[in-house]
């Protein structure tokens, strides 16, 4: 499996395509995660501004509830029907209603306040509702609201929202204020005016105004306690936790409380000291953010098959010419050195076709210089070669000069010396290897001369050369060996006197120079064993080295295809022929 | 690389960047979800304006509003109407919703509706009170044989310090024989009146006349030093027969439910307790585990509510007082 998954990366084309699209997801992922959080910001930002506007509106509607109530209260605590009432000890019934009448007007104006009422400190009550007496199963004069304005009588007292049970059987759900109710002139408490104000009111402000994400309202009193909770019942049996304590430390200025999921706002009314929240679900808010995720992922789609086409461009453009010198390299497997690369491609590769190329180049000269190396040595070895022909020779025909001239022949002392004298030229021409073919046949003939004269005509010769290829190019010394092996091997012992023709004809492709001699003859086994490259020449058969000489001297110089043959005609003719190429075929390297 | 692979990987990577990007937001997709589901509510009745029904509607509404699913509310007027709510049951059935919560008026009548829901593909999650069947998926409710304890204990302690003298004959007022709160409210207060003697139970069949007419006729036959009353109409019918014979205070009486009249009787005092449900809770929870379930969650078959023993002493504290008043509605 892992080799498997290894397998993907194995090429330069599938790494980089991988290696991109890595990048490019982990690009668009955390742009997508930065635009994602900027975008979710600064939306939040304008709605928990919007949501602080609405806050702060629905604490101005406390607020003014609050001072209402409060202005309501004090009209009442100045009126002189109430202090009256209140100064005597005894019960007035008449201004008992009268009051009654005047707080229920109070009620008939003002819908959001469900009662007034006024508690003497000992035994007397009047309420708005003056035909409901007081509930007589509650010690009205222990709550809260009594006592608190006793006891402070400097702020009024405001309570939580709570189930007003000042009559029996009726519990309406309220916020209650409370003042204490001194007398003008001495300035002792006389009891307490309660103003109860239906909280529905302070209910409907905090009806959520967003239904998606869900948000809702609820208000703490300044103790941390809850003054309403839309959700009372799931918060005191601790299904909804509210962190109570860090709102209680969130200041109006400050940014929204996120907990758990949940984003608070907080205002704080500043009359009744209440902090009115608000909670929001953390959901993402953004309802275009699937259309966003749309659009990115097709950016993405795209991305991905750009950079697959560019993957497959970029690793072609460097593998390519990779495969292109790869190949040269492998023709060069085929003993072919005679090529350059040229590659047009990146810098390193170039410096890589260019260093094959020198080397190329290095190993061409190499190859050069081995065969200069080769070649001078078969020089040496051909001058060597040719020096074995001469000495003997050269001797005898010296000795016969001498001879010749004690006897007085002085004819032909001329005719001898001359003949060497061209026979030398001819063999040393210059160093020349090659020279023509008439040349040739005047070496040979010189040679013929000056061995008749020494052997006194035991033999007679003929040379029949086609007027066409005189002017060929042929090796030196090349009949002259021929010439005296037929002299010495065919004729010399021969009972009757020698004939030794040389004759000279062009082929389709070579040219033929031959000499013919009807003297004793050679066996072309014999022969054919002289001339093969195992021979080892012996001192016993001098005329066999000259032979496999003049063989091998063609071979090296024009090629394995030419060189010596030999044939028996009818008449038991020894024929011994030298295969030379016709045309100018000579290697041009080889040429000394 | 084989030619034309990146190509498929290419989409393959790009799905998966989109649904990586989609998972971003999660949790509202769980929402979306949840918007597009629709869930039936058969209730016991919903005619009655400030009942114990409407306080759980808008526990159920509460928890719709926060999820954003689509809620259907239907029922019979009255509680007693059990072939109107089969019927009714039928025609929710009908309307194929993703998931009904039924509180069963009759433990066995309702039993083939259910199965028939089932072999319709709509799952049940009961609430309240529930059906003899194990089809449904959950159950949400107060633990009646709890609250029946809760109730039979407070009696007793009530006895205990009144000291007769003689062993007190305690009467359990039913309101109804065949429905599974009753039953089990009846279980719990015999268990948690263990030692006192228990003269017998009788059912009003959720009725408040038949409850007023049994228990004066009842006080006049036997000597009965405490009552027990098992929900609402009982309660109310047993307070009423002994307050208007001039008995309240003189035998304590223990009901159940919230209804107005019961706080007053419990501030005068001829209620001695009120065990009391959260009607708002069992409501809200139970939208809640039916969200659950159809978001694949694992769910509790059984998930209980909770009871509170209410007396004079806390009927206006804080944390109780909007389970004994709950607020109005709002006008919308």
């Amino acid at each position: 499996m892992i080799k498997r998954i290894l397998s993907f990366f194995s090429t330069l084309e599938s790494r980089t395509y991988y290696v991109f699209t890595i990048l490019i997801l982990v690009t668009i992922l955390s742009t997508q995660f930065i635009s994602y959080q900027f975008t979710q910001r600064s939306l939040d930002e304008v709605t928990n501004t919007q949501k602080g506007y609405s806050m702060e509106r629905i604490v101005y509607q406390i607020d003014s509830y609050m001072v209402t109530m409060e202005n309501i209260a004090k009209a009442v605590i100045q009126d002189g029907r109430v202090q009256q009432y209140f100064s005597f000890t005894e019960d007035d019934p008449v201004l008992r209603s009268e009051i009654s009448e005047y707080l229920a007007s109070f009620l008939r104006a003002r819908e959001d306040i469900t009662t007034i009422a006024l508690i003497s400190i000992h035994n007397r009550e009047i309420t708005s509702s003056g035909d409901l007496t007081v509930n007589p199963y509650s010690d009205i004069r222990n709550q809260p609201w009594f006592t608190q304005a006793i006891e402070r009588p400097e702020k009024p007292y405001i309570s939580s929202a709570k189930v007003q049970n000042l009559f029996h059987g009726i519990y309406p759900w309220v916020v209650s204020m409370s003042m204490p109710l001194t007398d003008h002139e001495t300035g002792t408490i006389l009891g307490v005016l309660l103003v109860d104000l239906n909280f529905n009111r302070i209910r409907e402000l905090c009806k959520p105004i967003i239904q998606d994400p869900p948000e809702y309202i609820f208000i703490l009193n300044e103790h941390g306690d809850y003054v309403y909770h839309p959700k009372q019942q799931l918060v005191f049996s601790g299904i909804v936790h509210e962190p109570t304590e860090k709102i209680m430390a969130l200041k109006d200025s400050d940014p929204p409380l996120e907990i758990l999921g949940k984003s608070y706002i907080a205002r704080t009314s500043l009359y009744a000291g209440w902090k009115v929240v608000c909670v929001t679900e953390l959901y993402a808010s953004i309802d275009q953010w699937r259309y966003i995720q749309v659009a990115y992922a097709s950016i993405g789609l795209i991305a991905f098959i750009v950079v697959g086409l560019m993957a497959n461009i970029l690793s072609r453009s460097i593998t390519h010419p990779v495969k292109k010198l790869c190949n040269i390299m492998q023709s060069v497997d085929k003993n072919n050195f005679d090529i350059t690369a040229e590659i047009n491609a990146t810098e390193e590769i170039r410096q890589l076709s260019d260093s094959f190329n020198l080397m190329l180049k290095k190993i061409r000269d190499l190859i050069e210089q081995i065969h200069h190396e080769q070649e001078s040595k078969r020089k040496s070895e051909l001058k060597a070669l040719q020096a074995q022909i001469n000495p003997h020779f050269l001797y005898n025909t010296l000795d016969s000069i001498i001879w010749m001239s004690e006897m007085g022949h002085n004819e032909e002392v001329v005719l001898m010396t001359s003949a060497l004298a061209k026979l030398f030229r001819i063999s040393i021409s210059r160093g020349k290897e090659v020279i023509t073919v008439e040349e040739e046949l005047l070496h040979v003939e010189s040679y013929l001369t000056i061995q008749k004269m020494r052997y006194r005509e035991h033999f007679s010769y003929s040379i029949d050369v086609e007027q066409e290829i005189l002017k060929a190019p042929c090796m030196k010394i090349v009949l002259q060996p021929l010439v005296e092996n037929s002299i010495y091997h065919g004729l010399k012992n021969a009972p009757y006197k020698g004939h030794i023709s040389i004759i000279g004809r062009a082929e389709e492709h070579a040219i033929i120079l031959s000499v013919k001699d009807n003297g004793l003859g050679m066996d072309p086994k014999i022969f054919d064993h002289l001339l093969c490259e195992t021979y080892i020449p012996t001192n016993i058969s001098r005329s066999g080295v000259g032979l496999r000489n003049v063989h091998e001297r063609v071979r090296l110089y024009f090629g394995d295809a030419y060189g010596l043959r030999c044939e028996k005609n009818d008449h038991q003719e020894t024929i011994i022929s030298i295969v030379l190429p016709k045309a100018d075929t000579t290697k041009e390297e080889v040429r000394v | 690389m084989k030619r034309g692979n990146w190509f498929y990987i290419s989409i393959i990577t790009a799905t998966l960047l989109y649904i990586i990007l989609l998972n971003v937001g999660a949790q509202r997709n769980e929402r979306e979800a949840l918007k597009e589901k629709r869930i039936i509510v058969v209730l016991k009745s919903v005619a009655q304006p400030m009942d114990f029904w409407d306080v759980v509607k808008s526990g159920m509404e509460e928890a719709a509003r926060e999820s954003g699913i689509t809620l259907e509310f239907t029922g019979p007027a009255h509680e007693y109407l059990v072939d109107e709510q089969i019927k009714l049951f039928y025609e929710a059935i009908e309307k194929k919703p993703d998931l009904i919560i039924l509180a069963s008026s009759d433990f066995e009548r309702l039993k083939t509706p259910v199965s028939y829901a089932q072999r319709m593909d709509i799952p049940i999650l009961t609430m309240d009170s529930s059906v003899n069947s194990t089809i449904p998926i959950g159950f949400v409710a107060t633990d009646n044989v709890e609250a029946g304890i809760k109730a039979g204990k407070t009696l007793a302690a009530i006895l205990d310090e009144l000291d007769l003298g003689r062993e007190p004959n305690v009467m359990i007022m039913s309101h109804s024989k065949g429905t599974s709160t009753a039953i089990d409210r009846e279980t719990g207060v015999r268990i948690g009146l263990q030692g006192h003697h228990i003269l017998g139970t009788w059912y009003c069949n959720i009725d408040y006349q038949m409850a007023y007419d049994l228990t004066v006729q009842l006080l006049e036959e036997y000597q009965i030093d405490a009552i027990v009353g098992l929900n609402e109409v009982s309660t109310l019918g047993v307070a009423d027969a002994v307050y208007d014979l001039g008995l309240g205070r003189k035998i304590p009486i223990v009901g159940f439910d919230n209804a107005a009249r019961e706080m007053a009787y419990l501030e005068s005092g001829v209620l001695s307790a009120v065990v009391v449900q959260r009607p708002y809770n069992m409501g809200y929870l139970s939208i809640k585990k039916a969200e659950d379930f159809l978001l694949g969650k694992e769910v509790e078959p059984f998930l209980n509510t909770g009871s509170i023993v209410i007396t004079l002493q806390n009927m206006f504290e804080p944390e109780y007082q909007e389970v004994l008043f709950p607020y109005d509605k709002l006008s919308q």
